[in-house]
């Protein structure tokens, strides 16, 4: 006669652990709401530059100033849209 | 009541047909409200409003009840020489409506497009459209209480062409609105 089979309780406290642990890391990779825009720049063109009224992502569509991506900002590129009148990024004095 | 006002010829400046390679669409539900005209924003700030204000967007797109993942303008690459963006009346005397419309080709029958087509036409009745014209104006297609709807006629393999043609109309009773998109920009990246 076959033996019954015994049906194991899965241990809840260790579930409930292990899940907690996995939603920690995936906050943790997750990308991060930025309250200042000027944290997406660049450390090196923070020191030069400074992003004003910049509403939304760090990647945004400008007409004809063309896809600005603030976190690939160069040195070249931002003189160039200061100059060009782009008015949501200023040199600092 | 609206009052006529003069309206002046602009000289001097080209004004060519059609409109640039990409249109924009983006959900009305992760809009949190349509931005301020530039009249609204001019009066605002204490200031007169000129002729032409009360037809533009003068504040960025506010995204910012979107969940994560979603709140951004989705593009698409229009076939040269099919990009249009058309107001028209419709309707009998007594009976008149405005219909805003953006028409255009979608070059490529791939399994990627195809896909598109399908999450494009899943977004009937959802969804605003927004084009810019050859001398950089981005015209909107509809709004958050009147949105566009979708039209895919026909595509495939192509008699003529590969690809599908697209179609998306808004019935908002009036010309459409732009935006100002070369000071408030165009949100291309998900809510984080």
């Amino acid at each position: 006669m076959a033996g019954k089979q015994v049906k194991e309780t899965p241990d809840l406290a260790a579930l409930q652990a292990e899940n907690k642990e996995l939603k920690a890391r995936i906050e943790e990779m997750s990308p991060k709401a930025v309250k200042d825009p000027n944290e997406y720049l660049p450390k090196a063109i923070q020191a030069k530059f400074e992003v004003v009224n910049w509403v939304g992502g760090s990647l945004q569509h400008f007409g004809r100033f063309g896809e600005i991506d603030l976190t690939m900002l160069s040195l070249v590129k931002a003189q160039s849209l200061v100059r060009r009148g782009f008015s949501k990024l200023r040199a600092r004095s | 009541m609206a009052k006529l006002t003069s309206f002046t010829k602009a000289c001097g400046k080209n004004k060519p047909k059609g409109t640039k390679l990409k249109c924009y669409v983006t959900y009305t539900g992760e809009l949190s409200g349509m931005p301020q005209t530039r009249e609204a924003v001019v009066l605002a700030a204490s200031g007169s409003p000129i002729a032409g204000d009360t037809k533009i967007y003068d504040e960025p797109w506010d995204f910012s009840t979107a969940p994560t993942g979603e709140g951004f303008w989705r593009s698409f690459p229009i076939l040269i020489n099919t990009g249009q963006f058309r107001n028209f009346e419709e309707g009998e005397e007594g009976g008149k409506t405005m219909m805003n419309e953006i028409v255009g080709f979608i070059d490529d029958n791939g399994p990627a497009a195809r896909e598109f087509v399908d999450c494009l036409r899943a977004g009937n009745g959802c969804i605003i459209g927004m084009i810019p014209d050859k001398q950089g104006n981005h015209h909107v297609c509809g709004d958050i209480e009147n949105p566009c709807y979708v039209d895919v006629e026909e595509g495939g393999t192509g008699g003529d062409r590969v690809g599908y043609s697209i179609r998306l109309y808004s019935d908002s009773g009036f010309t459409n609105m732009q935006y100002d998109a070369d000071t408030h920009g165009i949100d291309i990246t998900p809510n984080p």
